[in-house]
């Protein structure tokens, strides 16, 4: 029970993080590298700020304020020096090290005896990971509903449009760069706010933690499309949450199976690299079986 | 003095400027558009057309020349921020329209070309949706039933009536049109044109459209203009071009 709901949790919180890979990847359809550095700091701005006193709702959203602005410099060297975006992504995910290890002081830092967002519920005195999956599913609920609001009106058709298609968007007068710059502060801010949850989650801010994030978000991403298909944006947040959930559960399997948690990392690459050829693979097998026939 | 609605005063354009690929694409094109003027430009392949054109809606910033519209210099500003006063359709299909998004979408974005868009108000609210239902009808192509169909799914045809009506949804100052019938069957080609002309003259619209079809050119709009190796070569007004057949034009074209 205990492993399922702490599972369950895991999934919520990395989804959120999926949901900001998301929307550079797919929406904005830009492969954005930031995501290595702005998951770790805002991990280490919560952690930081907790420690120093502050409320832990607080030093969340402060964390994920500084994903923003990590998220802006990666968008101004795309839009106003004219950099790839795999390698502006890059710049900035590398400076953000450094950064991010300035911010901790050393290269992990608890948070044991202080305050966390789930001691907020402790008076309930709910069975454990339950607080913390409560006030996830409220604020991941609240967040995929404003998204989903977001890009119905004016200005988030804009952003989608710049994704979609960026002649149509400019020859129809909007400022694709100015969406540009809003995408990624809006996805890396999300992606920083999960690393702060996920670091009030475990207890403690790693410099480290940021490796291997866009796999997970991606893996998400695309385990959402493979099961649930082509559906509207808004389904397509929950289908990312829900593949985020999904891969959590097989990452669970895969170490009961009794694998190395050393070897995660490499697992969840195979398991994307599985999912990413897996179209490719259908239409081969399908080419096989037919040219069988033709025979 | 007559005021002019476009101005082109003596651009150039070079692309590859000082390699060995250097090449003087535009040499010093001046051109006075009255408003409601529809000009068919034509001229063979890599005579500069399209170039033109892309240097009017400014996908680069021109070497030297000025744009005036309306009297007031435009050479200078981005593509987005001329795209307000500007309407496009392109020969391909793909590029007037949003794919993923749905018809109604598409026209939302276009309705709002120029103005403000909000982060608080809804882009595809029923009263839109009402309207949008109205012009696509005029289209006659049935689409009014299926706003709410991806534009990934319709064909090239259907693509590019949304793309005509999105480009004048908005009453633009300027329309340019680029071979935008080309990549389509004759058929359907022939209804968009038909379309196209319909609208220019009832919204009556200032209007540039590369045409490669000589009798489009001469049955279509008041100016016919020709280009060859970068510069305007002729120049033929109302009167001029109903003298002019389809032979004596394709004799020009092919000297
Ligand atoms: N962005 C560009 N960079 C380099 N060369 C270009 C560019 N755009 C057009 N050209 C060149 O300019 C010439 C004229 O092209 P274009 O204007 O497309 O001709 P047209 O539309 O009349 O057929 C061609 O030789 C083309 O290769
Ligand atoms: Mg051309």
């Amino acid at each position: 029970m205990g492993i399922i709901v702490s599972t369950i949790l895991q999934g919520l919180l990395w989804g959120l993080m999926a949901i900001g890979v998301f929307l550079t990847f797919r929406v904005l359809d830009m492969p954005d590298m930031t995501a290595e550095g702005s998951f770790p700091l805002g991990a280490a701005v919560c952690v930081t700020l907790i420690r120093s006193g502050v409320h832990p709702l607080i030093a969340a959203l402060v964390g994920g304020f500084s994903g923003m602005l990590a998220g802006a410099m990666t968008a101004l060297l795309i839009t106003k020096c004219g950099l790839p975006a795999l390698l502006a992504g890059i710049l900035t995910m590398t400076g953000l090290y450094s950064i991010n290890l300035r911010i901790l002081g050393r290269a992990n830092l608890s948070l044991n005896g202080y305050q966390k967002m789930d001691n907020l519920l402790d008076s309930f005195h709910f069975p454990p990971y339950f607080n913390m999956l409560f006030i996830a599913v409220a604020i991941i609920g609240v967040i995929v509903i404003l998204l989903a609001l977001l890009f119905k009106t004016e200005a988030g058709q804009a952003l989608i449009a710049t994704g979609d298609n960026e002649q149509m968007a400019r020859s129809m007068a909007i400022n694709t760069d100015l969406m540009k710059i809003y995408m990624l502060m809006l996805s890396n801010g999300l992606i920083a706010l999960a690393g702060a949850f996920i670091a009030q989650d475990s207890g403690y801010a790693d410099i480290s933690s940021g490796i291997g994030t866009i796999v997970i978000g991606l893996a998400s991403v695309i385990i959402g499309e493979v099961i649930f298909g082509r559906v509207s944006l808004t389904y397509r947040f929950i289908c990312v949450i829900l593949g985020s959930i999904i891969y959590r559960f097989i990452l669970m399997l895969v170490i009961r199976l009794g694998l190395n948690p050393n070897d995660l990392k490499l697992i969840s690459a195979i398991l994307l690299a599985i999912c990413l050829a897996l179209p490719q693979l259908r239409m081969k097998l399908k080419q096989l079986v037919f040219l069988k026939k033709e025979v | 003095m007559t005021a002019y609605q476009f101005e082109i005063q003596h651009i150039h354009q070079t692309f590859h400027k000082g390699t060995a690929n250097e090449h003087h694409v535009l040499k010093g094109i001046d051109l006075k558009v009255k408003k409601g003027d529809f000009i068919c430009l034509i001229g063979g392949n890599g005579s500069g057309k399209s170039t033109l054109l892309n240097a009017i809606s400014g996908s680069f910033p021109i070497d030297e020349g000025k744009l005036l519209l309306k009297q007031k210099e435009i050479q200078s500003l981005k593509e987005y921020q001329r795209a307000k006063f500007i309407g496009r359709v392109f020969q391909d299909p793909n590029l007037g329209t949003s794919p993923r998004m749905t018809i109604a979408e598409n026209l939302s974005i276009a309705q709002k070309r120029g103005a403000k868009r909000s982060f608080i108000k809804r882009a595809t609210s029923s009263n839109a949706v009402k309207q949008f239902s109205k012009e696509v009808e005029m289209l006659e192509l049935g689409l009014e039933n299926r706003l709410n169909t991806e534009i990934g799914l319709l064909s090239g045809g259907q693509r590019q009536a949304i793309t005509l009506l999105m480009s004048v949804l908005q009453k633009p100052e300027l329309l340019l049109l680029d071979e935008h019938t080309a990549a389509l069957d004759p058929k359907i080609a022939k209804f968009i044109m038909k379309k196209t002309n319909e609208l220019i003259t009832k919204q009556h619209l200032t209007a540039m459209m590369v045409t490669h079809n000589l009798q489009d050119a001469l049955s279509y709009g008041n100016r016919l203009i020709m280009m060859q190796a970068g510069k305007i070569v002729l120049d033929l007004n109302q009167t001029e071009k109903e003298k002019m057949t389809v032979e004596e034009l394709y004799q020009l074209f092919s000297q």
